[in-house]
């Protein structure tokens, strides 16, 4: 019996150009489980967002595969929603279209759905801000309201690039924290990129640390922390000493 | 101390006006009425002509407004489905190339002889200077619609239909705006050439009119009719233009 939703088979990604030829990652095997919380750590450049972006369809392998349920991903799809680095929340739709968007698009959105959409805007605390357009919000509540948005598309595979790197320590740190929460109440498959070590091992379940160009899957972490936690955690000896070790590990590179 | 710049502007406008009156008929007279009417002489023109004007309006904005929105309609049309579809890009893309940098007034000769001096001449010029303008800018809006949002809507299920309806047209709104009220100015020039090269009615030809019988006082009056029109246009695009983009950072 196995209970992984995703398996990568020995994934290769190159990009190449005229000139040069970069390989962004080299024989990635990597299972992840169903409701699963896994953490995708590395030096920039090392081949994160590849990995996310052939998570996610955007790119093909060139050698390898990535099989979701069994079946090869051969392009975007509902059922792996993305929260990406930059702000991608709709400009020209209120807080609320943005996060019912996945079911307004189907011409069904009656009241099961506005129910669902009702509840994921509540979680995300923006019930004051249903009818705001985003550029009325600030930085850290378009995150709120991207990160509920896909969510509420209720998908198999939730991928996150980053999505706190341009936020300051404060809001950060609240949202992870809200995210956690999120996850205990509602269990999802996240994989979730980052290159901030604290970060990862506050979030995730399983950290995999990548090595520098070519990425290769170096190390694979599980901290094993309280699985309701808030910053509080951080003074925990568990969670530092992970985080040095994690640490130790990239500086040997 | 605070001072409001606004005076500043209606200084300068008392001050030209001072200037026209000064030198004009009704003051020391210094520029001839057949050079340059006075305010006095315009006034006295609108009483004159008092029955006709509200025809000439009429019939310029009719012209203006039906050209302005084949054009537009048009333009943005064939600009939406040339980005939507390879095909229909490369058939049209030499056809739009070759029409945008043709100043559409060198073109009135061929509309006579095509068209005669009818409306339809009328409405293809100020249809074609449209058309060029808002097919080029929608092509152009539509590729700086942020691939991102693109990329997330596929995520979120969207297929090319879907993306194009709610992601595509909303987005690329923003890019034509600017060039929408170029359009509008720019139809305000075509009618009045338009008309120029013959029509029974309209500002445009009252100007033809009054120029081949030497009443000036009639052109500067349907001068500053078409400028106000313009004015007004103007206000009205940018005011739906603001409320289609009221979503965007801008202001
Ligand atoms: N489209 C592309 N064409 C060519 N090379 C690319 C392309 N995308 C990524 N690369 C290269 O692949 C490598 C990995 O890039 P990637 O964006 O995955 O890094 P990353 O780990 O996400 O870095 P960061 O933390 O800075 O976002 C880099 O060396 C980059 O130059
Ligand atoms: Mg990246």
């Amino acid at each position: 019996m196995k209970d992984s939703i995703i398996e990568i088979k020995n994934l290769n990604i190159e990009f190449s150009s005229e000139n040069q030829k970069v390989v962004a990652l080299e024989k990635i095997n990597l299972d992840i489980n169903k409701n699963e919380f896994i953490c995708i750590m590395g030096v920039s450049g090392c081949g994160k967002t590849t990995l996310l972006n052939a998570l996610a369809g955007f790119i093909q392998p060139t050698n390898g595969k990535i099989l979701l349920k069994d079946n090869e991903i051969q392009g975007p799809g509902p059922d792996r929603a993305v929260v990406f680095q930059d702000d991608a929340v709709f400009p020209w739709l209120s807080v609320e279209d943005n996060i019912a968007y996945s079911h307004k698009i189907k011409s069904k959105y009656g009241d099961k759905e506005k129910e669902l959409v009702n509840n994921y805007i509540n979680l995300v605390g923006l019930e004051d801000f249903k009818k705001a357009w985003p550029r009325q919000l600030s930085g850290g509540m378009r995150k709120r309201v991207d990160l509920a948005r896909a969510f509420s598309a209720e998908p198999e595979l939730l991928l996150m690039d980053e999505p706190f790197g341009a936020l300051d320590i404060m809001t950060k740190e609240k949202l992870q924290e809200e995210l956690r929460k999120f996850w205990v109440e509602r269990p999802r498959t996240i994989v979730f990129i980052t290159h901030d070590v604290e970060e990862a091992v506050f979030l995730g379940d399983k950290v995999i640390v990548m090595t520098p160009r070519p990425g290769k899957i170096d190390l694979i972490i599980e901290p094993n922390l309280s699985k309701n936690r808030d910053m509080s955690i951080k003074s925990d000896s568990v969670f530092f000493d992970n985080v040095k070790k994690i640490r130790q590990r990239i500086k040997d590179h | 101390m605070k001072f409001n710049h606004k005076y500043l502007s209606l200084l300068t406008i008392i001050i030209i006006f001072s200037i026209w009156f000064g030198i004009t008929g009704d003051g020391f007279a210094l520029v001839r009425k057949f050079i340059f009417p006075s305010p006095r002489q315009v006034f006295e023109a609108i009483l004159r002509i008092s029955d006709i004007i509200p025809l000439d309006i009429l019939y310029t904005l009719s012209r203006l407004i039906v050209g302005f929105f084949l054009g537009s309609v048009l333009g943005v049309t064939l600009g939406l489905l040339m980005s939507y579809s390879k095909i229909i890009n490369s058939i049209f893309d030499p056809i739009v190339e070759s029409i945008r940098p043709v100043p559409v007034i060198a073109m009135i000769p061929f509309l006579i002889m095509w068209f005669g001096i009818g409306e339809i001449g009328k409405l293809v010029l100020i249809t074609l200077g449209v058309f060029a303008i808002i097919v080029v800018s929608t092509l152009e809006a539509v590729k700086n619609v942020p691939k991102i949002y693109v990329r997330a809507a596929k995520t979120l299920g969207a297929n090319d239909n879907q993306i194009f309806r709610s992601i595509i047209i909303p987005g690329m709104i923003p890019g034509i705006v600017g060039p929408l009220r170029v359009a509008t100015a720019l139809s305000f020039t075509l009618v009045v050439a338009a008309e120029f090269m013959g029509a029974q009615q309209g500002v445009g030809y009252r100007i033809m009119e009054a120029r081949r019988l030497f009443v000036t006082d009639v052109i500067l009056l349907n001068v500053i009719i078409i400028t106000i029109l313009a004015g007004i246009a103007d206000r009205l695009v940018r005011y739906i233009t603001d409320y289609l983009t009221r979503w965007s950072e801008r202001k």
